[in-house]
């Protein structure tokens, strides 16, 4: 059994009068506790399969079985749900809320899975703690460096005990040095048992990953071990 | 039905979060809500203000009705216009002491009876004499109108049976003529005769359908004492009337008919021969005069608001607009479009009572203040009953769901997918 499995998975977009297939019958399967690379050329898919993967858009064809239970034509409703208790993202641009402390930002999945107050501020300080901003809680992203902002958001990813890490290019917008941290950081998870998916340019995340795979033109080209 | 109990149970376990997250983004972005905010204060204080004016003018009106009493009719003599046995038409009806027993008498439905002459004349004491008017009365005009003995006691049966010269003063013209205050007891001229002062009437004030607070300048003699001092014979002006039931009005008016028809040779269907003065018929169209108006001020508000509203709504847009990111985020962290609308309509309702609350209090304060002002009695204060703060809220309320409606359909609109899309 796998814990996340694409199935002949196509992806169309609308743009303009024409129809452009952006994944063109993508298979992959992911295995708990794996920590799988995707890569590929800019423009490839790579992000659109994320999104796909996280259940944050649906397939135009194919399936999308999550713990073996196809999903894809899941309501709205409870695929919000399964974003909310099963699934954690990290992205390139950060997105924490602006207004918000780091403890509340990390904190946020909790409330919509329905976790009472006092634990989501517990879990999320814990989760703060754990990626090194124990001291930083109450800051607001604007008063974080990109690199502490990225670990606010790797702890929201963390908070709700997901099933599944998915990130898109996470040390896209940080300088080496900083990347490195990250890099550290998702390293020490895999080590603990997580499951990671990231979309990377980068070859030094690919190389830490158990498994790269490579898209071009819509279509999974390559995987390495 | 599961389903939306537990939708319900999530809105409200959201709700207050929420509402927290609002007040972080007013807080942090304040500049960008002032000019909405001043509307808001602006919008809810009007609503305010003009329905604590119209209340202020109905409780006028009710404190004025109260005053001269809600429930009488009065029957006075005009002329007949039709013939009648050899009797010219344009004949005058003259009233008289007796028809006042001859209505008791065919109607049972009177609950008051006090036949009256007016007079004007002056009264006289030691120290001052002044131009009055001079009621002469049965003793159940106090009922009627409403008169309360502040001091002494009001005319009564005895007083009338035996036509003593007795007064009961009204407030003010006590004041006037026994600067010390020491009128009961003491003797006061009316029309050239002596009268015993017996009973001073507690301060009216306003009064409505009268000329504003006459009743505290008139004296009051009983009808029998005031007719030999005005040399009237038994005729009297008019006769005061209160059914027991105010339903019955129309009733006791045709028992009148009956009562006065033969002694005064009436023609039935010569209408104008006796003339009624229906005050709760006056007062119901007053009244429907001051809905109207408190309605029509409670509109204005109402719209000035919704002007207001107007603007939250714009502002709401263009946050939502700005916030794409922040909102495709919420959802991927698990958010449901409908926690999305929710969120909106929190802000909004936020930003809405956050001002509209600042608004009722500037209205307090601006009542209060208006209070304190002396100005003249027939002008009312503002009052803010509970009903106009409820109001108000309504207003808000409905206001602040209107404001959300857009802005909260164009967050639902969100995707999730949107989060990971730099745009
Ligand atoms: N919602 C969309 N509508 C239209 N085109 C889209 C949409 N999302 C992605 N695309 C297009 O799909 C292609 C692949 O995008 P993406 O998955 O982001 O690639 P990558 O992440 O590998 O750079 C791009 O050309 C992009 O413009
Ligand atoms: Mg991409």
């Amino acid at each position: 059994m796998s814990l996340l499995a694409l199935r002949q998975v196509r992806k169309r977009f609308r743009l303009g009068e024409q129809e452009v297939e952006i994944l063109r019958g993508v298979d992959l399967a992911i295995e708990a506790g794996e920590f799988l690379a995707i890569m590929g050329p800019s423009g490839s898919g790579k992000t659109t399969c994320l999104e796909i993967l996280g259940a944050l858009s649906r397939p135009s064809e194919g399936s999308i079985c999550f713990e073996d239970e196809p999903v894809e034509d899941w309501s709205d409703d409870a695929l919000a749900d399964l974003r909310a208790q099963r699934l954690g993202f990290v992205f390139q641009t950060f997105n924490l809320m602006p207004r918000m402390s780091a403890l509340r930002n990390a904190a946020l999945p909790l409330l919509y899975a329905g976790v009472a107050r006092a634990e989501r501020e517990d879990r999320a300080r814990l989760l703060l703690e754990r990626v090194g901003l124990g001291h930083r809680i109450h800051h607001r992203p604007a008063q974080l460096s990109g690199g502490e902002r990225q670990r606010v958001a790797i702890a929201r990813a963390l908070v709700n005990e997901p099933r599944v890490i998915l990130a898109d290019e996470p040390t896209g917008n940080l300088d080496e040095a900083t990347s490195g941290e990250i890099l550290a950081l998702f390293e020490a998870l895999h080590a603990e048992g997580r499951t990671l998916v990231v979309v990377t340019h980068s070859d030094e995340v690919a190389a830490r990953a158990g498994r790269v795979i490579r898209l071009r033109d819509g279509r999974v080209t390559g995987i390495a071990a | 039905m599961n389903g939306g109990g537990a939708r319900w149970r999530r809105a409200l376990r959201l709700f207050p979060v929420l509402l927290e997250d609002a007040a972080l983004e007013i807080r942090e972005d304040w500049r960008r809500h002032l000019l909405t905010f001043v509307g808001l204060v602006w919008g809810s204080a009007s609503v305010v203000l003009l329905l604590a004016l119209g209340t202020g003018f109905m409780g006028f009106l009710d404190l004025g009705v109260e005053k001269t009493g809600a429930r009488w009719t009065a029957v006075e003599g005009e002329y007949t216009t039709a013939e009648n046995g050899g009797l010219r038409p344009g004949r005058p009806i003259r009233l008289e002491r007796e028809d006042v027993q001859r209505i008791r008498a065919a109607s049972p439905r009177v609950a008051l009876a006090a036949g009256e002459i007016l007079m004007a004349t002056t009264a006289e004491s030691r120290a001052k004499t002044r131009a009055t008017i001079v009621s002469a009365a049965h003793s159940d005009l106090a009922g009627i109108r409403n008169h309360h003995v502040a001091r002494g006691r009001y005319l009564d049966e005895r007083d009338e049976a035996e036509a003593r010269r007795v007064a009961v003063l009204g407030a003010a013209l006590a004041r006037v003529l026994f600067p010390d205050g020491r009128a009961l007891g003491e003797s006061v001229r009316i029309a050239g005769s002596a009268f015993r002062v017996v009973g001073i009437l507690e301060e009216k004030g306003f009064q409505l359908m009268t000329n504003m607070d006459l009743h505290d300048n008139m004296a009051f003699v009983p009808l029998s004492a005031g007719q030999r001092v005005a040399g009237r014979g038994d005729e009297i002006d008019r006769v005061y009337l209160e059914p027991l039931r105010i339903a019955e009005t129309e009733a006791l008016e045709r028992d009148v008919w009956h009562a006065l028809g033969p002694r005064h040779r009436l023609v039935p269907g010569d209408d104008e021969a006796l003339r009624f003065d229906r005050v709760p018929d006056m007062i119901g169209g007053i009244r429907n005069v001051f809905v109207a108006l408190e309605l029509l001020l409670g509109l204005v508000g109402t719209l000035t608001l919704a002007l207001s509203g107007v603007g939250v709504a714009n502002l709401m847009v263009a946050l939502v607009n700005g916030r794409r990111r922040e909102l495709a985020m919420r959802r991927a962290c698990g958010a449901r479009r409908s926690d999305l609308l929710l969120q909106i309509v929190a802000e909004t309702l936020a930003i809405v009572f956050g001002g509209g609350l600042a608004g009722i209090v500037l209205a307090v304060g601006i009542c209060f203040a208006i209070s304190a002002l002396p100005l003249p009695p027939a002008v009312p204060d503002p009052q803010i009953s509970s009903g106009v703060l409820l109001t108000t809220i309504l207003v808000l309320s409905l206001v602040g769901f209107g404001a959300a409606l857009g802005p909260a359909r164009i967050a639902g609109r969100v995707d999730p997918s949107a989060a990971l899309r730099v745009s």
